[in-house]
């Protein structure tokens, strides 16, 4: 084959290869050029939380920690105090013993926040509150009450709320590192997606529906 | 280029693009360590309390979202506002995230210029801004004034900034020594100067501290005040406090002077009382005549506007009194005023007939040299009519809930020269300016910055930058009243006893403190213990002296009830007005300085509805928001009678040189047929020197500011005023200066003149008559 054929080949596989990357990353997921969902593998957090080991190991609800979400517009994050509660006295041996994922490093973070380390995350210092990274961020220019549509799906559904969180956000009870859920909807922060679960359970898709 | 060449490129481009795509971008959300308890993320939580943006105390309801408060409202039921609130009071937002704020306390070695420490502390409180994670958003929307706080994640967002508010917080103690010493060095010859927000029992605070002193009792400054009132009423009613019109219950309204709705006392709730005048009554419509110079917003909802000479308000009531009582013909007052004898009549005819009738006389009246025998006569009219002491008339108002709220009296002019000519003798060793801009009630004809300049100690208790804080050694940022605790009871009568209790719906947005707790503080620091730990400590102690309802078992105290609803009101009148009409001599002529020949316009200044007593001028809502007559905004505009503009060839934007006797101002054209031909109103907008970047010529934030201290004063009236002193009351007379305009031949600067809309430019026919007067509609009685 022509060198020259070869050379323009190679150049459209770059060129093409680094526009797909480019479309799959997750910067061009926050500037609306993505192709797929964003960090779907999990985001690797400040603190080595794991979402199955609370909900499925410790039977913990996502409402003990998400406390706001059937009844304000945004879930809510826990404070720190949330987590004392039980970390207060918890055995962190057994903690270690738990955990699958967890790395050493993430575990000396652990003990920071147990301990109050300094830089930590501590009840010592409340302006202090540890920086998760934002999984779910919608667009500014669009309404999501998760209040509503909690009770939304739980009335279609037949179920209670806070138990229909996994239709939207997936299995989080068998996820250690939660990333964005890419189900039967393939991307769940685009507006494809609100469609189509607007049409399934025939609510409103007027455009001030959702856009401010 | 080669083949080679273009390959590498391509492959550098490709690789630039990939690794751009490589970024590790996300948002952030930063937990709380313990959540406030009543905080539900992104659900609003509201709280009850009172504004402080002006001397009516209107009841508001501040909505509070994640700490932050976005939005202040009437509340629904208040005596006052019965759940409306004026344009600045919902501005008051703006107060709260105003870029140009304080961010800390300022100990300064040269007056004018910041310390060093205190631009180090900018400095960290910018790069905290710069780092938060929606900076740009952020600060952009602090310039523009816009506040858009949606995102939970900015206080707590960034530990740079809980690092810069701590930083600020640690230089509190010095700045609080500094102020012990300058009290300890003051003494007796400390004098203490407030602003209206100083009311209730934080006046009373201060005033225990200038007993401690052993000095003068604080000075209550308000930009020309209501001292001719004041006066005119001790010798009608028998009282000098600013009384209670019924409007809602009356059946005419004659308003002299055109302010009473816009910019006087209590806008909301005479606005209430015009509201139900009008319609709250089934069979009756109350009439509202407006008699005044210059056509304003209350003479376009009235049923008749009679245009009068500047001054000559007391002629037309005079006309309308008996004359054993001093009343004068009709022809006579229509020989004084230049109002036609028909339009006087039909008032005089108005007047006999509608009962109760309300006569009103407002600043128009207030700022001339005969200030006080015009008012007399208008508050004649009532007594005459007998309606003193009468639902539809005038009420006395009944006494604060707790005794020591009662509103102060603002000091006259004369007073407070007397105490700026103490400051140029050297007398005031310790000058406090609490919540006060002295410079807006002196006209700069007075030398007030050189008087100021000879006391050795000044301490600046405000929120934003003004002139009065560039004079000072040491700012002390105040919180403002959405931060701190305080009450307050209205300036004039509104029907009830009213005490508002202010909460605190937010923290401070920046290392502020409330003038209470640094005053407890600086006292007990110089030897003088106040004998309360801090301001809530205080207020709650002063709110225990009520007490409480035991007749209801289980009754919440008299503060926790309070916090509920804002404060404790009851329906109630003062004890009657022993009014007594009095016997008026012949209609005393108004002043004017200036020759007629070189300066043949009257200067009207118009307290503006936008800008209020000053506080709106910092605030860019109050700004933007076109002037409701003329659709000015941005700064100030002089306005010319169509026909005089026709005759001195002036067309709208173009610009004049505006003076008097003590100075000149270069202004824009805005024809406006609502004045007579030989009369220019300016709009009294209160710019400043060192204000903040929206009301001074200098602009910019407080270091800047002071940094490159402007000579001029923007577009100010008080640039032209005469010193002139109403002799009975001791008020400046405001409007007793002529001027003279002179075209310039250019046009104002974009941007220096904004009119929102054109269509009062459309009404430039020259032929159109000075004096506008709407046919009267007499409606049915009963």
């Amino acid at each position: 084959m022509n060198r020259n054929v070869l050379a323009v080949v190679a150049l459209v596989v770059i060129v093409l290869g680094g526009l797909i990357f480019f479309m799959y990353s997750e910067h061009a997921h926050e500037t609306g050029w993505s192709i797929g969902p964003a960090h779907a593998n999990g985001l690797v957090q400040p603190i080595a939380f794991s979402h199955r080991i609370h909900v499925t190991v410790r039977g913990i609800s996502c409402t003990y920690c998400h406390q706001f979400v059937d009844t304000a517009n945004v879930a809510g994050i826990p404070p720190m105090e949330t987590c004392l509660a039980c970390h207060k006295t918890l055995d962190t041996s057994k903690l270690r013993g738990d955990s699958k994922i967890a790395t050493a490093a993430e575990l000396v973070d652990i003990d920071k926040f147990m301990t109050g380390a300094p830089g930590s995350a501590t009840l010592k210092n409340p302006d202090h509150g540890v920086r998760w990274l934002r999984v779910y961020d919608l667009v500014d220019h669009v309404h999501f009450p998760h209040r509503v549509h909690i009770w939304a799906l739980a009335t279609r559904e037949g179920k209670t709320p806070g138990t229909t969180c996994f239709l939207c956000h997936g299995d989080v009870a068998k996820m250690d590192r939660v990333g964005q859920f890419g189900g039967p909807y393939t991307d769940l922060m685009r507006m494809g997606t609100c469609l189509s679960c607007h049409d399934k359970y025939q609510a409103g898709t007027d455009c001030l529906e959702c856009h401010k | 280029m080669d083949r080679r060449d273009f390959l590498k490129l391509s492959g550098l481009t490709a690789s630039t693009l990939v690794l751009g795509g490589c970024e590790d971008y996300h948002a952030r959300l930063e937990a709380y360590a313990v959540r406030p308890e009543d905080m539900v993320p992104g659900m609003p939580t509201y709280f009850a309390t009172a504004c402080e943006m002006c001397p009516a105390a209107c009841g508001a309801m501040a909505r509070v979202v994640e700490g932050r408060v976005l939005k202040l409202e009437g509340l629904p039921g208040h005596p006052v506002n019965h759940g409306g609130l004026c344009a600045l009071g919902q501005a008051s937002v703006q107060m709260e995230y105003h870029p140009d704020r304080f961010y800390g306390p300022d100990i300064r070695t040269t007056r004018g210029q910041p310390s060093t420490e205190y631009l180090a502390l900018e400095r960290t409180v910018h790069e905290a801004f710069a780092s938060t994670s929606r900076p740009t958003k952020l600060i952009d929307n602090m310039k523009v004034g816009v506040m858009s706080f949606g995102k939970p994640d900015f206080k707590l967002g960034d530990r740079k900034w809980a690092d810069a508010h701590a930083q600020t917080a640690r230089t509190w103690p010095a700045a609080i020594s500094r102020l012990a010493r300058g009290l300890t060095s003051g003494g007796a010859a400390t004098l203490i100067l407030v602003g209206h927000q100083i009311r209730g029992h934080r006046h009373a605070l201060l005033a225990d501290l200038a007993t401690a002193l052993k000095a003068p009792a604080p000075v209550v400054v308000e930009p020309f005040g209501d001292d001719a009132t004041r006066v005119a009423n001790a010798a009608v009613y028998g009282r000098p406090e600013l009384p209670t019109y019924d409007l809602a219950n009356s059946e005419l309204v004659i308003l002299f002077g055109d302010d009473l709705f816009t910019s006087g006392l209590a806008p909301t709730y005479y606005t209430w009382g015009y509201g139900a005048m009008r319609r709250a009554r089934p069979d009756i419509r109350g009439m509202l005549v407006v008699v005044g110079t210059r056509f304003g917003e209350a003479a376009a909802v009235a049923d008749a506007f009679i245009a009068v000479r500047p001054g000559t308000h007391g002629a037309i009531a005079q006309a309308l009194l008996p004359s054993s009582s001093g009343g004068i013909s009709l022809a006579q007052a229509a020989t004084l005023t230049g109002a036609s004898p028909d339009q006087i009549e039909e008032l005089a005819l108005l007047y006999r007939t509608l009962k109760p009738v309300l006569a009103i006389g407002g600043t128009e009246v207030a700022a001339q040299t005969n200030a006080v025998p015009a008012l007399a006569a208008i508050a004649a009219l009532n007594v005459a009519a007998g309606s003193v002491n009468r639902a539809g008339g005038v009420l006395a108002p009944p006494p604060p809930p707790i005794a020591d709220m009662a509103p102060p009296a603002p000091a006259s002019y004369r007073v407070l020269r007397q105490w700026a000519d103490s400051m140029a003798a050297g007398a005031i060793q310790s000058l406090l300016l609490v919540n006060v801009d002295p410079f807006l009630a002196f006209p700069d004809a007075y030398d007030l910055q050189g008087a100021i300049q000879k006391v050795p100690f000044i301490a600046s208790f405000s929120t934003l930058p003004d002139d009065g804080t560039a004079m000072a050694d040491l700012i002390v940022p105040d919180s403002t009243f959405l931060e701190r605790w305080g009450d307050s009871t209205p300036a004039v009568g509104v029907g009830a006893a009213v005490g508002n209790l202010i909460q605190p719906p937010v923290d401070p947005f920046f290392a502020s403190k409330p003038v209470e707790d640094v005053i407890l503080a600086a006292a007990k620091e110089a030897g003088h213990d106040l004998g309360h730990a801090d301001g809530e400590a205080y207020f709650k102690a002063m709110w225990a002296k009520l007490a409480p309802d035991t007749s209801v078992p289980g009754t919440q105290s008299p503060w926790v009830k309070a916090l509920r609803v804002g404060g404790i009101s009851r329906s109630a009148s003062g004890p009657d007005y022993d009014a007594h009409l009095p016997i008026l001599t012949a209609p005393v002529a108004p002043a004017f300085r200036g020759d007629p020949a070189t300066r043949p316009f009257h200067l009207v200044p118009v307290r503006s509805t936008k800008y209020r007593n000053g506080l709106g001028s910092a605030l860019p809502w109050m700004q933007e928001w076109g002037d409701p007559m003329v659709t000015g905004a941005w700064g100030g505009w002089v306005e010319i009678n169509p026909k005089t503009a026709a005759r001195l060839e002036l067309n709208p934007y173009d610009e004049v040189k505006v003076e008097s006797d003590r100075g000149s101002l270069l202004l824009g054209v805005v024809i406006y047929p609502g004045l007579p031909e030989d009369a220019v109103a300016i709009p009294l907008n209160f710019s400043r020197v060192c204000g903040t970047r929206y009301d001074s010529a200098a602009g910019g934030s407080v270091w800047e500011a002071t940094q490159k201290v402007d000579p001029g004063r923007g577009a100010d009236v008080r640039a032209l005023l005469e010193e002139v002193i109403e002799p009975r009351s001791g008020q400046l007379a405001w409007g007793a200066t002529r001027v003279s305009v002179t075209p310039t031949g250019r046009q104002v600067p974009p941007g220096k003149l904004v009119l929102v809309s054109k269509s009062i430019q459309a009404q430039e026919n020259p032929a159109l008559p000075h004096v506008i007067h709407r046919e009267f509609k007499v409606w049915p009685i009963g």
